[in-house]
């Protein structure tokens, strides 16, 4: 151990200022987690507020939502995640092999842009876009003479929007994490495939992909820690308190964020919070475990 | 494999980020609220040892800043009048206070993380709609025991009646200081003159004539939207046409009404033909385009398009009519705009006095200077009507029959704006000179049909309902918005449904346990 911290002397100094940031302000709140538990009164603060029992765990499982909003949240997820993966590696693909560095630049920065809106733009953008009386859209349908269609109203059609505007907004920045790798790969495997004759999509059949494996098993894992947490932004800046979209678009955080913001308890939102936590811990304990099994040198521990 | 070593490092120190950022999260806060707050309750205990020490006579030898928290969007000349406003308030009391405007946009959110998040102020206004009871019972409020008031706030004592005091007090301790003034909400039309002239509408004394109104505008093709019912409006013609004309009572914002006569409360999980009825007649003004297609959704309220030109009508209460009335009528005098009220026949039940209040903040430094200071709003004109209604001859000024004249520059200070209601006065209160025609012929009216109540200041508690009022709140929003705005595609399916779900979210029991504190409250009373 010693020989260890000697030997890597820079890089264990390196990760102090990390390992001291994580546990201020990750492992020391965590104490905060009794909330779930507490009937939080503002004079006697988180630790003394007396005990609550599991009280406030039963709103979310009494109120009928909890596996609508749960599906919901999960199936949104899981859709962002295959979905943005795929868009993310050919994004980082097609840049890695253009050819002009003006092009690349240029593409790169169109990409990146939407990342820098709020969600709060991006919701009036789709205002504008969407709505029945002069949104774009409709204005469009109705200049060709067809029927203009009334979004806000039909639950059918926020499935693709919502998934489009999510990857809109993050392909640009998601896929710099890909390009980065990509780059990492040794030049010299490329000129040697060239000299064999392999075209472009060999290549990138043959070297790109099998070699950003790693870093892709990575980053999904990553996201699938997050599959029971709901973009809060998203959700609740493009659908807003419009209740005929509920059942398609409602996901756990919004739906607490509704429930309880007339009555404000702190402690049945905490208990949510704790749900998804608790859920998020086990689907990501899971999934590790299973691509170990697969390929050990891939899973994140 | 064949990695290059640099960007394999960089790729993992980017990859533990991530990584770590995602445990971060929104934890954070709770901590620093908990040590904030343990820090706030040692100070406030060494204040409350000095104040034993001092007996009853008030001690400003200390200069001190005040902080008080008040629910507006603000208006440009809020600073320039508060500077006027601390002049004063240094010669009397030692002290300065310092506003901050909560915006009104999600306003529940912030006004709870004010108190979770351990943050130092020591004023905040509350009210039943902001669920004054409830933050009392959690203990975020200060008690304002006797001696408390006998020592910095006597001429509130003097001048409040005692069932004003009794309004802000929960289970036996006083909590806030309601407003001496007996409010009555009058909900009503606002309505163009012009354009009734044009489509030879005399009066709207029905919802017959309003639904006339929207019909004419609607097709006239001029462009104008009928009315946009966005946020605040769209929940007054369910809740006049049936609540208040049927004489019952809505509590607060529980969505609970209760029978005048009878002080039972209605279920709302039985079939209401009026209220089926009532839906069915919102959907035909929804197709017709009576009603904005965007309402659920637009963020511009109906009270701005209205103003701006861009529809023809919106609803809202007297008061409000009344500034809008005086807004529009230096831009487009040939507007004519009047205000209906609806309700034109039934009792009129009046508010609670604690429909607005002001409390002190529980871990407040000061709260005896804050007491002394709201003893000053509350019991002295020039600080009353100054807070109220901004800088007298800048402003606004006092007619030769003592009502309210508003000066060019009040826009930047408009009357009530920039909400002082929680020490609003009856003593203090003006009505204005150039407002709406018929403003006081309405408040009279009113007045004569006033009906008290016992309810009033019936204070629920719901921690043991909190799960069913949570539930209830949902389906209210996914449920009965889209109802009471006539965008349900099939309304009788759709009003079952809301029928079912509000069984479901636990209605009966909250019921019951609302109907035992009734009785038990208006058998005490």
């Amino acid at each position: 151990m010693i020989k260890e911290l000697r030997k890597h002397k820079v890089l264990f100094a390196m990760m102090v200022p990390a390992v001291v940031y994580f546990f201020l302000l990750c492992y020391l709140p965590m104490a905060g987690t009794v909330l779930a538990f507490k009937n939080y009164r503002f004079d006697k603060g988180i630790f003394l507020s007396p005990w609550a029992g599991l009280d406030n765990f039963e709103f979310f499982f009494r109120s009928g939502k909890a596996l609508l909003v749960t599906s919901n949240t999960v199936l949104y997820n899981a859709a962002f995640i295959v979905s943005g993966l795929l868009l993310q590696l050919a994004v980082a693909i097609v840049i890695a092999e253009m050819g002009g560095r003006f092009l690349r630049k240029a593409a790169q920065s169109v990409l990146l842009f939407p990342f820098f809106l709020s969600w709060v733009v991006v919701g009036a953008i789709v205002y504008n876009l969407l709505n029945y009386d002069y949104g774009f859209l409709n204005v469009l349908l109705r200049a060709v003479g067809l029927q203009p269609i009334d979004f806000y109203s039909s639950p059918g059609w926020w499935k693709y929007i919502l998934l489009f505007f999510h990857n809109w907004k993050y392909v640009g920045y998601n896929s710099l994490v890909y390009l980065a790798a990509i780059i990492g790969i040794d030049r010299s495997l490329y000129e040697a495939a060239s000299i064999d004759g392999a075209n472009v999509f060999q290549r990138i059949r043959r070297i790109t992909l099998p070699l950003i494996v790693p870093t892709t098993v990575i980053m999904v894992l990553l996201s699938v820690g997050n599959i029971f947490r709901g973009n809060f932004d998203l959700f609740y800046q493009l659908v807003g308190s419009n209740g005929l979209l509920f059942n398609a678009t409602d996901v756990i955080d919004t739906f607490v964020f509704r429930s309880l913001l007339s009555s404000q308890d702190i402690g049945m939102s905490a208990a949510t919070g704790l749900y998804q936590s608790v859920v998020c811990f086990a689907v990501i304990l899971a999934t590790n475990a299973l691509v170990r099994r697969v390929q050990p040198d891939y899973s994140l521990f | 494999m064949a990695v290059n070593k640099t960007g394999l490092v960089l790729l993992v120190t980017i990859l533990f980020a991530v990584l770590l950022a995602g445990c971060g999260g929104s934890n954070n806060e709770n901590g620093a609220a908990s040590s904030a707050a343990a820090s706030k309750q040692s100070a406030s205990a060494a204040v409350a040892s000095d104040d034993a020490a001092q007996g009853d006579k008030a001690d400003t030898s200390k200069p001190v800043t005040l902080k008080m928290v008040l629910i507006s969007d603000g208006a440009p000349d809020a600073k320039l009048v508060y500077e006027e406003v601390n002049k004063k308030l240094q010669q009397d009391i030692n002290a300065t206070v310092d506003i901050e405007f909560i915006p009104f946009a999600d306003w529940q959110k912030a006004y709870s993380l004010k108190f979770a998040s351990g943050e130092d102020f020591d004023l905040i206004v509350t009210a039943t709609w902001g669920q004054f009871a409830d933050y009392a019972r959690k203990g975020a409020f200060k008690a304002l025991t006797p001696e408390l008031m006998k020592t910095y706030a006597p001429r509130t004592l003097e001048s409040s009646k005692q069932e004003v005091l009794d309004a802000g007090t929960v289970d036996g301790q006083l909590y806030a200081l309601p407003m001496n003034y007996r409010e009555i909400s009058v909900y009503g039309y606002v309505v163009r003159g012009d354009l009734m002239k044009k489509y030879g509408i005399k009066a709207i004394d029905s919802l017959d004539d309003y639904e006339s109104y929207l019909k004419a505008v609607a097709e006239d093709g001029s462009g104008l939207v009928p009315w946009e019912a966005t946020s605040y409006d769209n929940w007054i013609i369910p809740h006049m046409q049936l609540q208040e004309l049927r004489d019952r009572y809505e509590m607060g914002t529980l969505g609970v009404s209760v029978d005048l006569a009878t002080n039972q409360i209605v279920d709302a999980s039985a079939s209401d033909p009026q209220a089926l009825a009532l839906y069915k007649r919102m959907k035909t003004w929804n197709e017709k385009g009576y009603i904005s297609k965007n309402s659920l959704v637009n963020k511009v309220s109906s009270k701005d398009s209205f103003v701006n030109g861009k529809s023809a009508t919106f609803l809202t209460n007297l008061l409000d009519a009344n500034a809008t009335f005086q807004t529009v009528q230096a831009a487009h005098p040939d507007w004519d705009v009047r205000f209906y009220p609806i309700n034109t026949s039934n009792k009129v039940v009046a508010n609670s006095y604690m429909a607005n209040g002001m409390a002190i903040n529980a871990k407040s430094k000061n709260p005896e200077r804050a007491l002394m200071l709201l003893d000053l709003f509350k019991n002295d004109a020039w600080y009353n009507q100054t807070t109220t209604y901004g800088l007298q001859g800048k402003h606004w000024d006092r007619s030769a029959d003592g009502k309210l004249i508003l000066l060019p520059d009040s826009p930047n200070y408009p009357p009530d704006g920039t909400c002082p209601w929680g020490w609003r006065d009856e003593r203090y209160y003006l009505t204005s000179k150039d407002g709406l025609p018929n403003f006081d012929e309405v408040m009279k009216s009113q007045r004569d049909r006033v009906a008290l109540t016992k309810l009033n200041d019936f204070q629920p508690d719901l921690d043991k309902i909190k799960t069913q009022q949570a539930a209830l709140a949902d389906v209210a929003s996914q449920y009965q918005a889209p109802l009471t705005l006539g965008f349900a595609k099939d309304v009788d399916k759709a009003y079952d449904e809301l029928l079912a779900k509000r069984k479901q979210a636990g209605f009966e029991k909250l019921q019951q346990e609302l109907q035992a504190q009734i009785d038990r409250y208006v058998a005490a009373k």
